[in-house]
C-alpha cells in the first residue's frame, strides 16, 4: 500500500513521461466513523477508511481529469494513461494558464484535534447516549410530557490532504470532523413538535455537544401547537443557523468570480458599489480557530487569506481561485476549493463571516417587533436563488411576536424575499450573538416587513 | 477509452473473509463489493470546464454477533487490511452490547442471481471527443437563444457493479449503465435572472445520447428560461391545479415516499405511523415503488441481496405496506420489499426508495382542464425540488415556470412557483388522474438520506388537485 506522497509522486512523474506539460495530485486519505441514532438508542456504528485521489493534467491548453480508489500499484500507470487519453481529446481552452503554482501555508489553523483519534467505540457509545438522555431530560424539564431522539447521527472524521505538482511543489494539512444531527420530539397533550440538534466543529467537544443536546430538548417543547398565520407583512427575525444556510444559498456564491465572470451572479459589474446596510461586513476568514472553513492554504496549495467581501456596505473584494485569477491577469486570492473531490476548483469561502457595527443583544431586537416571527428552522430554504437572490423557505418552527413579546408558536408560512434588500432597505437590526453552520458564521437578522404567505 | 469492471481481478476470496468473520462468533456476514465509474463532462458557456471520471472501489463487512450489528468498510483490497476490515466490524458489534439496539431479520428467500442492465453501446467505449462534441454544439444552441447569459450542459455516464455475498448463500451480483444530459440556462430581462435546469437520463448505452436531439432541448430550456425571465410571479393563493408528470413524481418521491419509509416509521418520524389500512389518499390514487420500471433507474436487488418487488404502498387511497429493509421487516412485522439500499459500498443500508410512481388513470390529459376556470398548471421542468418535514407532514417545492390555467385553456406563463401544505390533504384533494404515465430519473443527481445519495426514478401521469395551496396562499 503506498502513501498519499508515494501515490502522487508515481502519477505525477507518470502523465509527464507519457506528454503532459503539467500536472497536479490532490489526495485524500480519512477515516470515518459514523454512529447512527434511532429511538432513543444507538442503532449502530460504522467505520470506514478509503484513500481517494484526483489528478489533473494538461497538454498545452487541453486539461482532463481522473480520480480514483483504486490505489493498487498496477493500476496508476493504468490511470495515467487513461488520463492523458482523456487529455489530448480535449478541446483547447485560451482562458487555461497552468496550475497554480507557489504552494504556501498562509497561517498554521487549528483545525485537527489530536483527541480524536484516541476515541474508543464505547468512548462514543457513552457521549451519544449522554447526548440522547440530555435531549430528553430537558424537553421533560421544559415541560413535555413525553420525549425521545428519533433520528440522527454523530459522525466523527480524521483526514488527511496532500498535493503535489509537476514542479513537485508539496504541500499536507491534517483535519479532523465532529457532526452531530438529530430530531428531539416531545409530546404535551397529545400535541407533537421536533427540533434539531445541529452543531459542525473540528473539535471533540462533549460540553458544545451537551449545551445542543440541552437546547433541542427545550426548543423541541417551545413549538408544540404551532398554528399557521394569516398572510401579510410582518418583521421577521431570523435566527443565527437559518439566516446562515439561507445566506450560503442565496449570498455566498454571488462572490465567486467564476460566476461573475459567467454572468450567474448579480454582483458583476459592482465592485465598490454599496450593496448592503453600511453597518455590515462580510469576511472570507480563513483563520478562524477550530472554524470549519479554516485552512492555511486551499485546495491548490495557495495560502489563504483573511479579506473583507463587503465593508461598510461595499462589495469589495472577490473571490478567485487560480483559473479565474489568471483569466484576468491577477493572483488567486486563495479561494479555489472543491465541491467535490472529482470537480475542479471553483472560487468559494473558506469561513463566511458576517458582522455590524451596530450590533445589539438578541433580546433587544425582540423588543423592536411590533408584529413579526421569529424564525428558529425552515425547510426548503435551500431552493432561494444565488442568480437573483431570491430568498424562500416554509416556517417550521417560528415564534409569533407582538409589541416585543413573545405569544405563540407558529409554523407552515411561506416566507420570500431577496437577499439584497432583507440586507439593505428592509434590514432593521442585526445580534451581537454569532452563530456558525458549517463554515458559515452568522448573526440573527430582523427584516422590516417581509412577505410572509400563510393560511 | 474502454473501462472494465471485473471484481475477480482483485482476488478476492469471499468465502475466506466470510469464515473469517465466523471464526470471531459472527451470525450474520454480508460482504458487500462496489466498483463504480462516473464520467462526467461539462460545458461552460462554451468552455470545457470538467472532463473527470472517478472510479470507486471497495469492500464492506456487515455482521451481526448476538444480535448486535457491526459494519466497516475498506478501499485497500491487501489480506492484512481486508482482515483488519473484519476485526474492526466484529469489534464495533461486541461494542454494541453496551448500549445498542439488537438487531433481528425477517425471513425471506435466498438469492443467487447475476443481473446486467440492457444497453448496446456501452458509453465507457466511446470515444472523448464524440461525447464532447455532442454538449460543445448543444451548448452553442442553448446559448443562441435571446435573453439567455450562460448555459451549463452536462453529460453522465455510470457504470456501477455492486456484489452481495451472504453467510446464508446469497449471492448476488447487478450491474448498471446510467447515462444522461442536463442544462441549466439563465436568462436575463430587463434586470431580472432566472434560471432554468432540465436533464433526461436512462438505464441505458451511449444508444440513448445518439437517440436524442440534445440541441433540440438544451433550446428549449433555454427559450423557458428566457421566457420565464419575462414572466410575471405567481400570485400566491390556494388554486386547482393540474399537475403534470414529473410534478407528480417529484411530489409523490419527497412528500409522500419518504414517509413509506420502514426506518423512519420505526424511529416514529412518518405521519404513516399505525395508518396502514387506513384512507391517506382519495380513491384515485394508487403508488408503487417499482425497481424494473421502464424509465426510471434499475434496482432488480437491493444491497442487502432481497428482490426488489414492485410494492403497492397506496392502492386506492388506502395506505398498504411501508418500503422495507430486512431489520425494519421485522420489526414493523412486514415483509421485506428489496429497499435496502446504499450509496456506496462503505454506506450502510437505509430504506430508500426505488422507483415512485403514481399508476394512470382512465382520464384523457385534456379531460382534466375542462371546467377549471383559473387554477394552475403546475410543470415540473426546472423544478428546483422538495423537502418535507416527515414527523409533521409539512412539505414545501419549488416548481418550474408554469403556466394560468382560464376557462379550461392553458395562457400565460408564471414563475416563482412555491408549493407547500400537508401531504395526506394534497392527496384526498386529487380528483382526477390521467392515462398517460412517464417515469424519469437522472445520472446527475438523487434522493438523499443521512449523507446518502441513491439513484432513485419517480413519475406519474398527469393529475389534477381540487386545492393546493401556492406560495403559502394569501
Amino acid at each position: 500500500m503506498f502513501t498519499l506522497k508515494e501515490i502522487g509522486e508515481k502519477i505525477i512523474r507518470k502523465v509527464i513521461e507519457l506528454g503532459a506539460s503539467e500536472a497536479e495530485f490532490y489526495g485524500v486519505k480519512t477515516k470515518v466513523i459514523e454512529t447512527e441514532i434511532a429511538s432513543n438508542t444507538v442503532n449502530r456504528i460504522i467505520e470506514k477508511e478509503y484513500t481517494i485521489f484526483n489528478v489533473r493534467c494538461a497538454i498545452g491548453k487541453r486539461v482532463g481529469s481522473y480520480t480514483s480508489e483504486d490505489i493498487r500499484v498496477e493500476s496508476l500507470d493504468d490511470i495515467a494513461k487513461k488520463l492523458i487519453s482523456i487529455t489530448r481529446n480535449s478541446p483547447e481552452d485560451k482562458d487555461w494558464h497552468g496550475f497554480a503554482r507557489g504552494y504556501k501555508r498562509s497561517r498554521f489553523v487549528r483545525i485537527f484535534d489530536e483527541n480524536i483519534s484516541k476515541l474508543s467505540y464505547e468512548d462514543i457509545i457513552a457521549t451519544v447516549k449522554n447526548a440522547i438522555d440530555t435531549s430528553v431530560d430537558s424537553a421533560i424539564r421544559s415541560g413535555a410530557d413525553k420525549a425521545s431522539v428519533t433520528r440522527g447521527f454523530l459522525n466523527i472524521s480524521n483526514g488527511e490532504i496532500y498535493l503535489i505538482n509537476h514542479s513537485f511543489e508539496e504541500i499536507s494539512d491534517k483535519a479532523t470532523n465532529v457532526t452531530l444531527y438529530y430530531d428531539v420530539k416531545s409530546v404535551k397533550d397529545s400535541e407533537e413538535a421536533t427540533f434539531t440538534a445541529y452543531i459542525t466543529s473540528r473539535k471533540f467537544d462533549r460540553e458544545s455537544i451537551f449545551k445542543e443536546a440541552m437546547n433541542a430538548g427545550m426548543l423541541s417543547v417551545k413549538f408544540i401547537g404551532a398554528k399557521s398565520l394569516s398572510s401579510g407583512k410582518y418583521d421577521l427575525l431570523i435566527m443565527p443557523k437559518i439566516m446562515g444556510v439561507i445566506l450560503s444559498i442565496a449570498l455566498a456564491p454571488a462572490f465567486s468570480a467564476l460566476n461573475i465572470q459567467q454572468n450567474r451572479s448579480p454582483l458583476k459589474n459592482k465592485l465598490g458599489e454599496t450593496i448592503f446596510s453600511e453597518d455590515l461586513n462580510i469576511y472570507d476568514d480563513p483563520y478562524i480557530e477550530w472554524g470549519e472553513g479554516s485552512r492555511g492554504f486551499d485546495d491548490e496549495g495557495i495560502p489563504t487569506s483573511k479579506k473583507p467581501v463587503v465593508e461598510k456596505g461595499v462589495f469589495s473584494n472577490i473571490l478567485y481561485d487560480n483559473y479565474t485569477a489568471r483569466k484576468e491577469g491577477r493572483e488567486s486570492t486563495g479561494n479555489g476549493f472543491k465541491r467535490n473531490i472529482s470537480s475542479p476548483p471553483q472560487p468559494s469561502f473558506t469561513n463566511f463571516y458576517l458582522v455590524s457595527s451596530n450590533a445589539v443583544k438578541l433580546d433587544n431586537l425582540i423588543k423592536d417587533i411590533k408584529q413579526g416571527i421569529i424564525v428558529y428552522n425552515t425547510i426548503g430554504y435551500w431552493m432561494s436563488n444565488p442568480v437573483n437572490g431570491g430568498v424562500q423557505a416554509t416556517v417550521t418552527h417560528g415564534v409569533y411576536v407582538e409589541n416585543g413579546e413573545e405569544k405563540y408558536p407558529v409554523k407552515g408560512m411561506v416566507i420570500g424575499g431577496n437577499i439584497y434588500k432583507w440586507l439593505k432597505e428592509k434590514l432593521k437590526g442585526v445580534s451581537k450573538e454569532i452563530e456558525s453552520v458549517e463554515d458559515i458564521y452568522s448573526p440573527a437578522i430582523l427584516v422590516e416587513k417581509a412577505d410572509v404567505a400563510g393560511k | 477509452m474502454t473501462e472494465t469492471l471485473d471484481v475477480k481481478k482483485y482476488f478476492l476470496d469471499i468465502d475466506k473473509i466470510i469464515s473469517l468473520a465466523e471464526k470471531y462468533g459472527s451470525d450474520y456476514v454480508s460482504i458487500r463489493v462496489q466498483e463504480r465509474i462516473y464520467e462526467r463532462i461539462v460545458v461552460d458557456n462554451g468552455v470545457l470546464r470538467e472532463y473527470s471520471v472517478e472510479r470507486r472501489n471497495g469492500l464492506s463487512v456487515r455482521v451481526i454477533i448476538d444480535k448486535y450489528e457491526g459494519f466497516a468498510s475498506t478501499n485497500n483490497f491487501s489480506p492484512r487490511s481486508i482482515e483488519e476490515t473484519v476485526e474492526k466490524a466484529v469489534k464495533i458489534a461486541k461494542s454494541m452490547k453496551l448500549s445498542g439496539s439488537e438487531v433481528e431479520f425477517a425471513e425471506r428467500n435466498i438469492y443467487k442471481d447475476r443481473v446486467i442492465s440492457s444497453y448496446k453501446v456501452d458509453p465507457f467505449d466511446v470515444d472523448s471527443s464524440e461525447k464532447i462534441k455532442i454538449i460543445m454544439e448543444a451548448n452553442k444552441v442553448g446559448r443562441s437563444v435571446k435573453g439567455v447569459v450562460n448555459v451549463v450542459t452536462f453529460l453522465g455516464s455510470e457504470l456501477d457493479r455492486r456484489t452481495v455475498v451472504t453467510n446464508l448463500g446469497d449471492e448476488v451480483e447487478v450491474v448498471v449503465r446510467l447515462i444522461g444530459l442536463g442544462n441549466l440556462s439563465v436568462a436575463s430581462h430587463n434586470g431580472i435572472m432566472e434560471r432554468v435546469y432540465d436533464s433526461l437520463s436512462r438505464v441505458a448505452g451511449w444508444e440513448f445520447i445518439e437517440g436524442n436531439d440534445w440541441n433540440n432541448f438544451v433550446e428549449e430550456v433555454s427559450k423557458l428560461a428566457s421566457e420565464a425571465a419575462q414572466a410575471s410571479a405567481v400570485k400566491p393563493g390556494v388554486y386547482t391545479a393540474v399537475l403534470d408528470n414529473q410534478m407528480v413524481g417529484l411530489m409523490l418521491h419527497e412528500a409522500f415516499g419518504h414517509a413509506t419509509e420502514g426506518d423512519i416509521v420505526h424511529s416514529g418520524d412518518s405521519v404513516l405511523l399505525g395508518k396502514l389500512g387506513t384512507r391517506v389518499a382519495s380513491e384515485y390514487v394508487t403508488i408503487v415503488d417499482d425497481g424494473l420500471i421502464e424509465g426510471g433507474y434499475y434496482v432488480p436487488y437491493d444491497d442487502e441481496g432481497t428482490r426488489k418487488e414492485k410494492t403497492i404502498t397506496v392502492e386506492k387511497g388506502i395506505l398498504k405496506s411501508y418500503l422495507h429493509s430486512l431489520y425494519t421487516a421485522r420489526k414493523l412485522s412486514g415483509r421485506p420489499t428489496g429497499n435496502a439500499r446504499a450509496m456506496y459500498y462503505s454506506s450502510p443500508v437505509l430504506v430508500r426508495q426505488t422507483n415512485t410512481y403514481m399508476m394512470p388513470g382512465d382520464h384523457r390529459v385534456e379531460e382534466l382542464f375542462e371546467g377549471i376556470k383559473y387554477g394552475l398548471y403546475i410543470r415540473g421542468r426546472g423544478a428546483l425540488g422538495g423537502e418535507v418535514d416527515t414527523a409533521m407532514g409539512t412539505f414545501t417545492f419549488t416548481a418550474g415556470p408554469s403556466y394560468i390555467i382560464e376557462n379550461g385553456e392553458v395562457t400565460k406563463l408564471v414563475r416563482g412557483v412555491m408549493l407547500s401544505g400537508n401531504i395526506l390533504e394534497t392527496l384526498k384533494n386529487v380528483d382526477a388522474v390521467a392515462n398517460d404515465l412517464k417515469i424519469h430519473t437522472s445520472v446527475f443527481g438523487g434522493c438523499g438520506k443521512g449523507g446518502q445519495l441513491v439513484r432513485v426514478g419517480d413519475g406519474g401521469p398527469h393529475v389534477r388537485v381540487k386545492k393546493i395551496t401556492i406560495g403559502g396562499g394569501r
